[in-house]
């Protein structure tokens, strides 16, 4: 079955299609909710969520853009619901940055298990923004409406989170930087 | 920046192709979160569906209702009574004031002279004539028309019911002093048949309602069956910014009320008085629950079950209250009675507490940005029933004990108008906490018929609820 067929029969309430649309999918979004939520539990919530939410509204998609595309803005949405974004308490000024002396050129290679490590590591505020700007290419402007906080805070947060992670990085590499 | 950059590609491209594979009982449990959604969705539609039955069921009974008065309408402007189609004229004893309630097209049945003109004259013997042929009975002053199975009956004033008419032609058929052995079983059984017309009638509106139903359990069911799973109607999906949110919600809020007492007529103002000077408002709250539906349009409508709680403080005081005091010689056994004067002091809390059903609709604002939402509500509230206890004054200025079996008070029915402004805060997806100045103005006196003042409320409360939306 190709992706439109797939959809048609979702539409028809066929649990095939359903399964298979879910087999198709599943292990990226897996891969996008490991990256917002604090542990592995959390991130299958986001999952099923996300998934009953996508079979749900699934006659809204209209075929505009990929079907991809379309079920990753529905789990982002699902993650951000559940991760609480409400509740996170974001620091505006760029005061109490973590330090970073002078930053290497080159960056180690990691794999995605090391760097979701290092992720889960950011303060929640941190990680929403940088999975947001730097892994769902996100404008400030969206994130703003979003997260319901003002551009200047999301920049603040991306600044902070990328030099928090790349203490992190150079710590657990041991790389030294003169 | 360059740096920065580094490590957005790092991660990017990292993470544009990790594929981890996903937990193994995930897949279950969306299935069933699915199966359960549609359950949901599935029994709102049977919930439409039903509702929609009872319209189209109450449609179906008002035209053909309906339908009935017109056929018999020009039955009677189209009906021929010739002198021919008269076979009896008998003297009876029906009084012509017996069917005053029913006033029907009026025909000059003088028994020479038989048309189908309409004039006003009253014709003052009681006379009966019957047609057997048409099986129609024509009285002196009105006619019934009576036909094997079919019911018409017309033009009756709202003092009276079909179904008093044809019991009272019933008895007085049988009671009938007839001069000529014509009148007797048959034309009773002309009355009986309007009772079977009766019956044909309701079951003919009971067929209607049961086609219906099969139409819900057999073509909607199949229908619903080929119906691709998604939203069958789009106030029913669930979406909440976009579409119908259905809600459940508990309140509970203070009241203020204000009691206005007035005379039913002959009673003097004094009454009044006594009962204001020696009673005043000590303490009112509402509580409840009530499900509601908005739509994506904001027009919404709620109902559900509300306990209202008026309690009101008596203070009596008499300066002079006599008492009879009876002293019992021990030895002798001789009583002996003395009086005392002295202050007699009451101070009584009188409850009443009615459990209602309100029924409301309004707007409500649902806004996508902002987790505040207002709307306004207008409605109706029927009492249910009244519990009330405690002391008031009676005519005589004396404080009286009652309860539910002695009150003035009603213990059901009556109707209130009610209209709330809400203020809406969402704590999450599903939760909303709400604010709701509230007003509530009986229509009703509270008091009993035979009470000789009318009591009323009007309540204006805040009330604050815990909403769950669907």
């Amino acid at each position: 079955m190709n992706e439109n067929e797939i959809i048609i029969k979702c539409l028809q309430g066929n649990p095939l299609a359903q399964r298979s649309l879910y087999e198709r999918f599943a292990g990226k979004m897996y891969g996008v909710c490991l990256r917002y939520a604090r542990d592995g539990a959390e991130a299958q919530d986001m999952l099923q969520d996300g998934f009953v939410r996508v079979f749900r509204y699934l006659e809204k998609y209209e075929g505009k853009g990929s079907f991809e595309g379309w079920i990753r803005r529905i789990v982002v949405n699902v993650a951000l619901r559940h991760i609480e974004v409400s509740k996170i308490k974001y620091e505006t000024s760029y005061e109490n940055m973590p330090e970073v002396a002078t930053q290497p050129s080159v960056l180690p290679a990691l794999s995605a298990e090391e760097m979701l490590g290092y992720l889960r590591r950011l303060p929640k505020g941190y990680r929403t923004v940088f999975n947001l700007y730097a892994l769902e290419d996100y404008s400030h402007a969206e994130i703003a409406t979003e997260l319901g906080i003002k551009e200047s805070t999301s920049r603040s947060q991306l600044l902070k989170a990328r030099l928090m992670l790349q203490e992190i990085i150079l710590t657990e590499n041991k790389i030294n930087v003169s | 920046m360059k740096n920065n950059d580094n490590i957005d590609k790092l991660f990017h491209s990292e993470f544009d192709n990790f594929v981890p594979p996903p937990p193994p009982d995930a897949w279950d449990n969306i299935e069933r979160q699915i199966a359960k959604k549609d359950k949901r969705r599935a029994f709102f539609f049977w919930y439409f569906v039903g509702g929609l039955c009872l319209l189209l069921a109450g449609f179906s009974y008002g035209f053909y209702a309906r339908g009935i008065q017109q056929n018999t309408a020009s039955k009677t402007e189209t009906l021929t009574i010739n002198k021919s189609s008269i076979i009896e004229k008998v003297n009876t004893n029906v009084s012509p004031t017996l069917f005053k309630t029913v006033n029907f097209e009026q025909q000059n049945l003088s028994t020479n002279n038989v048309s189908n003109q309409k004039h006003t004259t009253q014709v003052t013997n009681n006379q009966l004539f019957i047609n057997k042929n048409k099986k129609q009975l024509l009285f002196n002053n009105s006619k019934l028309i009576i036909q094997k199975n079919n019911y018409f009956n017309e033009n009756i004033t709202k003092s009276t019911t079909p179904s008093t008419i044809k019991n009272t032609i019933k008895n007085e058929l049988v009671n009938v002093e007839s001069t000529t052995s014509e009148i007797s079983k048959s034309d009773i059984n002309i009355a009986e048949n309007t009772n079977k017309a009766s019956n044909i009638f309701e079951k003919q509106t009971a067929f209607s309602m049961l086609s219906l139903s099969v139409l819900k359990f057999d073509y909607v069911q199949k229908m619903m069956l080929q119906l691709p799973k998604k939203p069958i109607i789009d106030c029913f999906n669930f979406k909440k910014k976009n579409n119908a949110i259905y809600y459940v919600e508990a309140f509970f809020g203070p009241e203020y009320a204000i009691r206005k007492l007035s005379t039913k007529g002959s009673e003097p103002n004094n009454y009044i008085q006594s009962r204001e000077d020696s009673e005043r408002n000590f303490i009112a709250y509402s509580t409840g629950i009530r499900g509601g539906l908005v739509t994506k349009f904001g027009l919404a409508v709620r109902g559900g079950l509300s306990l209202s709680h008026n309690v009101e403080r008596m203070d009596y005081v008499n300066l002079w209250e006599k008492r009879i005091i009876e002293t019992r010689d021990p030895i002798s056994g001789a009583t002996t009675q003395s009086v005392q004067f002295g202050q007699y002091t009451r101070k009584v809390y009188n409850r009443i507490t009615t459990t209602d059903i309100p029924l409301q609709i309004g707007f409500e604002t649902n806004h996508k940005k902002s987790k505040w939402n207002q709307g306004i509500y207008i409605g109706g509230i029927y009492n249910m029933a009244t519990y009330s206890s405690g002391e008031i004054l009676n005519p005589a200025g004396v404080p009286i004990r009652f309860d539910n079996i002695n009150s003035p008070y009603r213990l059901k029915g009556g109707y209130s108008l009610t209209a709330d402004l809400l203020l809406r805060y969402e704590l999450n997806e599903h939760l909303s906490i709400t604010m709701e100045p509230s007003v509530r103005y009986q229509l009703k006196s509270i008091t009993k018929d035979e009470y000789p003042l009318s009591q009323k409320y009007t309540n204006v409360g805040l009330h604050f609820g815990l909403r769950y939306g669907f």
